[in-house]
């Protein structure tokens, strides 16, 4: 959504606000944005989010026999 | 409820243990040396457990004991040699710069796990961000002219909500630190400067347009002070 505005001792809006557009993909937080605008508003900054990788790793465990006896 | 029974042939079926309440048991592998190894999943986290069990009772004849935290899949073969497998995900996320129409511009440096907060200074050089490396959330520099990222933070708390100066040359951000917060305000070049007192309300702060670092507690409840 955008609305123009004007800020000096107070913020100040100044029309009616309108949407810029809806877009997929943008990272959900609802604590913290995911977006942030530049100084003359005509870029946005999002936060997509990317691929998401599983990594396995496999481990060997020696003389296994050995260690459980111990218990 | 999740459970470990044993079946023989023919007919017999014995529940030989039992999971505790939300905690999911999978896998099991009986090993020539007299246990039971299993996997063990509790809020996401899964481990690996052994238990003696005896051949001659067909049931458990110890308490179970952790093998290891990280584990998944056991499989112990003849030489007594375990092997499992340790799965990590990991989500990722990209800056990317769309215009007012929402069309994709193009991405911004390489990307990061945690991505959040993002706060484009004045100057429209720098983006200061949240992002997270290795289980820490630092704030995180992102040059736009050279695509490239740096790590502002080290400290191994968790930092929140960046905000820049009106000048540029420092952000502004909290810290949650066991059960306070607090904010720090930060010259780009790595100097902190200013702290407020920690509190047990979870805080953000923005520099306002003197210069001046306004504070915002929020209670549990949502009431803002």
């Amino acid at each position: 959504m955008a609305v123009p505005s004007r800020t000096s001792a107070r913020f100040y809006t100044l029309a009616i606000s309108r949407r810029l557009f809806s877009i997929d993909g943008v990272s959900d937080n609802p604590l913290e944005a995911a977006y942030d605008v530049t100084s003359d508003g005509q870029r946005i900054v999002l936060v997509r989010d990317g691929m998401y990788t599983m990594e396995t790793t496999v481990t060997v465990v020696e003389n296994l026999f050995q260690n459980m006896n111990s218990r | 409820m999740w459970a470990l029974d044993i079946l023989t042939w023919p007919g017999l079926c014995k529940r030989i243990l039992t999971a505790p309440a939300g905690e999911l048991m999978t896998g099991p592998v009986y090993t020539s040396s007299g246990h039971l190894l299993y996997n063990l999943t509790q809020c996401g986290k899964q481990g690996i457990l052994s238990a003696p069990f005896s051949t001659d009772s067909l049931g458990v004849a110890g308490e179970p004991f952790l093998v290891t935290e990280k584990g998944d899949w056991p499989s112990v073969s003849l030489d007594h040699t375990l092997v499992y497998a340790t799965t990590v995900g990991k989500q990722e996320q990209q800056l990317v710069w769309v215009d007012r129409e929402g069309g994709t511009i193009g991405p911004i440096g390489p990307s990061l796990s945690g991505l959040i907060s993002p706060a484009v200074s004045p100057e429209d050089d720098l983006i200061a961000v949240v992002g997270r490396d290795e289980d820490r959330w630092d704030i995180w520099m992102y040059d736009i002219g050279q695509g490239s990222r740096s790590r502002l933070t080290f400290d191994g708390y968790q930092e929140s909500h960046p905000s820049w100066s009106r000048e540029g040359d420092r952000i502004v951000f909290s810290i949650a630190q066991n059960d306070s917060t607090f904010v720090i305000s930060l010259a780009t070049d790595g100097t902190r400067e200013q702290e407020t007192e920690p509190g047990p309300c979870p805080t953000t702060a923005v520099y306002n347009l003197n210069g001046a670092i306004g504070v915002k507690n929020c209670s549990i409840s949502g009431k803002m002070t």
